[in-house]
């Protein structure tokens, strides 16, 4: 009912190319979240879908029927998109009963009708007793529930969140992301979620699409992207991941052997014999291994106790190799140390640049 | 080795230092006790006395009980408001298509839209005096048939005239409180269901609603305090205002009567304290989070080039066509001779500049008061908004808050003020500034300093306050910090209030009309009183040369980079 889809979208700002070429399409119901640094394009990507901005080039497509095309976007107020700002944007004119009877006031909806929809938003955000207060009388965490209650309210089939959480304590974002998880589900709309945090748009979103300088680099479930990462951008910004130059040796079985720095390891991913590319390491496929063979030497050059395990910082001996981070539960060798590394998974990167 | 660290000798920096602050803002309060606080005081204290059988109030009481000063109260409460009518609709209109829409050229229309800000009110009263007469209007069958008086000279022509030039004040205030408006508030609504028109009634007009009382509450006050256009237009209109009425009985009785003047001036006052307290009630509105991304402009769409086509035209009507008017009456040979490219002269401009002595004179005197009041006030205002603002001195805060109070009341009102405190020989010295060029500069001084002090402030409080901390533990004293790290981050706001300073002194008439003295003239007043003896042409070319000089100002300090707001006229 309400898929949203892009094809070919492009949006320049001047010399900026600020969305290249863009093709995604969010099915009807899906938590989706647009990733990547700032400045990648993905705001700009929200505000072609909310219909604030007309693309150069390409259809957006809401719910199967073309509302922009280049040059031309149908105006915002007549796309039945909910927003929650990053700012909130809360007019502070009015009560707060009032900024979440607006677009159903706008509407046209029946007196009595209204009060029950705002007093049902407001509820399910908690806030039933500030209704009548304004909004510069509320807590941050009580601003972004108003903001998500007026979105409820006007029942929209898409909502958009514009790094919602980007303004509010560590601790308010955990409830917060429940929160947004427990809307998801209760009103099934189409959620298109921006943010720089790759933690929150790993926990929330079925979908995710890693953006970077106005391409998308990947779109793909949560656990894809960080096991599988589909490049070498996706995949040091998803979890941490190490990028590592290897040179493939042949298939042995399932996996793939591989030579990384004169070292034989068995990762996943395909490949041809003789070819070079680049492998995706995280710190927990890395172990501090007694063994000489098969294992990486090195030196530690830096140790961060983190509770319950400490981070080891090991350079390669290996010439203009990179360092490599080694999650080590148990007591950990000096700094200065020479240690072995034994690698026990890695993801050949498909498209090696 | 001397060693830095032994008692003597760090206790004896510290004395050093501390005496040299103390110094410093001892003399700024002095500087500002004596130029602002004192007179009007001195104002309050006079105009409160008892009358001469000693019954309370009995000054204040018996001024105000004659007919004379209630109609002039009346005529200018009604004038100022009706005025403020006029400044509201224009300057509302303007603000919200120059601020809101996607409308072309905005930064000439905005300039445009300025204009009545950079000229004097006397020069507009002439203008628009110009322009209504037959001269220029006859060849177009527009002029009022001759031997009728200009429809100008009456409250409807002040109301005309007041309502345009404080236009500016308002367009001023909308402008700034529709450019905080974040974008996520009108981007909200749209999202909400909400068409253009109906995101501007629900959302933008409910938050600029401040602004515009704000404006209009300064429009109302600035329209009070006005001396020139009532004076051009009001005096021979027989339309008296409180300002048009002090001056009149100061002209007919001289000093003798300054008690009962006083009197009026406090009243005059009292209107506009009332006035600035409503603005401040006004400016508070709505608390704004500080936004997003400014505002995206909507678009006219087709209507964009009519929308474009109607403003130019109206703020050529109002800004532009009245100074074309004085240039052209500038250059005609005689009151009531029509211009052409065969009669035009620059005789005029002879007259003005070298054979009328008094001109040439006030061309002089009025360089002079700019150029000294500019000067004065900026070295003043330096110290005084570093010592408030990086220093958070609680003495140079309460000097930088009073400091407004002479700018702030009408400028009859601190002319009179400064009268009654300097009329008296000066202790010590035994002469009287009354009757030199002296009173005029000691009330410039007065009136001026907010000029270039609100600029500065504004500056200062950019600065980061670490910069002169750093230039502190490398051992510079006070002085030394101001000139070699405070000055070089604040000079261009401080250069541009000078300027306004040097721009506003410069075409001066309110103070000036009533402290001026044959031979210690301004130019204002010089313009004043060239048109009152019937010299029109002598009169239209002063001004045009005043405005010549006044824009060639205002375009120096475009170009400097300043924060935002310093100089009103830039878009």
């Amino acid at each position: 009912m309400a898929s949203v889809s892009l094809e070919g979208v492009s949006k320049r700002f001047g010399a900026t190319r600020a969305v290249e070429n863009v093709s995604l399409t969010v099915a009807d119901g899906e938590f989706f979240a647009l990733l990547g640094p700032s400045g990648c394009g993905k705001t700009t990507l929200l505000r072609l879908v909310a219909g604030f901005e007309a693309p150069d080039a390409g259809t957006v497509r809401l719910a199967n029927e073309v509302v922009s095309l280049s040059g031309w976007a149908l105006p915002p107020e007549e796309r039945r998109i909910g927003m929650v700002f990053q700012s909130y944007a809360l007019w502070p004119n009015m009560s707060v009963a009032e900024n979440v009877a607006f677009s159903l006031r706008v509407r046209r909806v029946a007196s009595d009708e209204r009060k029950r929809r705002v007093a049902t938003a407001l509820a399910m955000v908690g806030l039933e007793a500030m209704a009548k207060r304004r909004p510069h009388e509320l807590s941050g965490g009580q601003r972004q529930r108003v903001a998500l209650a007026r979105c409820l309210a006007m029942r929209p089939a898409i909502v958009l969140l514009d790094e919602p959480l980007a303004n509010l304590d560590v601790h308010l974002r955990e409830a917060m992301q429940q929160e947004f998880a427990r809307f998801h589900r209760e009103i099934g709309a189409t959620f298109i979620y921006v943010t720089h945090d790759q933690a929150e748009a790993m926990a929330l979103a079925n979908r995710v699409v890693v953006m970077n300088d106005g391409r998308v680099e990947q779109a793909a479930a949560p656990q894809a992207l960080y096991r599988e990462p589909a490049t070498e951008m996706v995949a040091r910004f998803v979890g941490h991941g190490m990028v590592v130059p290897v040179e493939i040796i042949g298939r042995e079985g399932p996996r793939m052997l591989v030579d990384l720095w004169g070292v034989r390891i068995a990762v996943r991913g395909e490949g041809d014999a003789g070819e070079c590319r680049s492998l995706c390491l995280h710190a927990e496929n890395l172990v501090l291994t007694s063994q000489t063979t098969s294992a990486i030497q090195g030196r530690v050059v830096a140790s961060a106790y983190q509770g319950a395990a400490t981070v080891l910082t090991i350079q390669p001996n290996a010439a203009n190799a990179p360092q490599l981070r080694v999650e080590h539960a148990s007591a950990p060798p000096a700094v200065g140390a020479s240690v072995a590394v034994a690698v026990r998974d890695g993801w050949i990167i498909r498209n090696t640049a | 080795m001397v060693n830095a660290y032994s008692a003597g000798s760090l206790s004896t920096v510290r004395k050093r230092s501390a005496s040299s602050g103390v110094f410093l803002i001892a003399a700024l309060a002095i500087y500002v006790v004596v130029l602002a606080v004192w007179p009007l005081a001195r104002l309050f204290y006079e105009a409160l006395l008892p009358g001469r059988g000693g019954e309370l109030l009995g000054v204040l009481l018996a001024q105000w009980r004659a007919p004379a000063a209630q109609a002039a109260l009346i005529n200018t409460i009604e004038a100022s408001a009706l005025a403020t009518l006029v400044s509201v609709t224009i300057g509302v209109i303007v603000a919200f298509l120059l601020a809101l829409t996607d409308i072309r050229g905005k930064a000439a229309l905005t300039f445009i839209a300025l204009l009545p800000l950079l000229v004097p009110s006397q020069i507009t009263a002439l203008a628009w005096i110009e322009l209504t007469s037959s001269s220029v209007l006859a060849p177009l069958g527009l002029a009022p048939a001759p031997g009728t008086t200009n429809p100008l000279y009456s409250k409807w022509g002040i109301v005309l005239v007041m309502g345009i030039e404080h236009s500016t004040l308002v367009f001023l205030a909308v402008r700034a409180g529709l450019r905080n408006l974040p974008r996520d508030l009108i981007e909200a609504a749209r999202l909400g269901g909400a068409h253009p028109l109906r995101v501007a009634r629900s959302v933008i007009v409910p938050l600029a609603l401040p602004a515009i009382l704000a404006g209009a509450a300064l429009a109302f006050v600035t329209s009070i305090g006005n001396f020139g256009i009532p004076a051009l237009l009001g005096i021979p209109g027989r339309y008296t205002m409180l300002t048009t009425l002090i001056y009149q009985h100061l002209q007919g009785f001289g000093p003798r009567v300054l008690g009962e003047v006083a009197a009026l001036a406090l009243g005059l006052g009292a209107l506009a304290v009332a006035g600035l307290l409503l603005r401040a009630i006004a400016v508070r509105g709505f608390a704004i989070e500080p936004g997003s991304a400014p505002l995206e402009p909507f678009r006219l769409g087709r209507a964009r080039m009519v929308v474009a086509v109607l403003l130019w035209i109206m703020l050529i009507i109002i800004a532009v066509m009245p100074l074309i008017a004085l240039l052209a009456a500038s250059l005609s040979p005689a009151l009531g001779v029509p211009l052409r490219f065969d009669t035009a002269t620059l005789a005029n401009y002879r007259f003005a500049l070298l054979e009328q002595d008094a001109t040439i004179r006030a061309f002089a005197n009025s360089f002079l008061l700019a150029f000294t009041t500019a000067v004065v006030s900026a070295s003043v205002a330096l110290p005084l908004a570093y010592l408030a603002t990086m220093r958070q001195n609680r003495i140079a805060r309460a000097l930088d808050a009073v400091a407004d109070a002479p700018y702030a009341v009408p400028g009859t009102v601190l002319a009179i003020a400064i009268i009654l405190v300097f009329l008296p020989p000066l202790p010590l010295l035994q002469v009287s500034l009354y009757g030199t060029i002296g009173i005029i500069l000691v009330a410039y001084l007065a009136r001026f300093l907010a000029l270039v002090l609100r600029p500065t402030m504004a500056a200062m409080g950019l600065v980061n306050k670490s910069l002169d901390e750093a230039a502190q533990i490398a051992g510079a004293s006070v002085l030394m910090r101001l000139r070699a790290v405070i000055l070089p981050s604040v000079a261009p706001s401080v250069v541009a209030g000078a300027l306004l300073i040097f721009m506003t002194a410069f075409n001066e008439l309110t103070v000036s009309a009533l402290l001026w003295s044959t031979g210690r003239e301004t130019l204002g007043v010089v313009v004043f009183s060239l048109h009152y003896e019937g010299n029109s042409p002598a009169a239209a070319a002063v001004a045009a040369i005043s405005v010549a000089v006044t824009l060639a100002l205002a375009m120096i300090a475009t170009t400097f980079r300043l924060p935002e707001g310093v100089v009103p006229w830039r878009a």
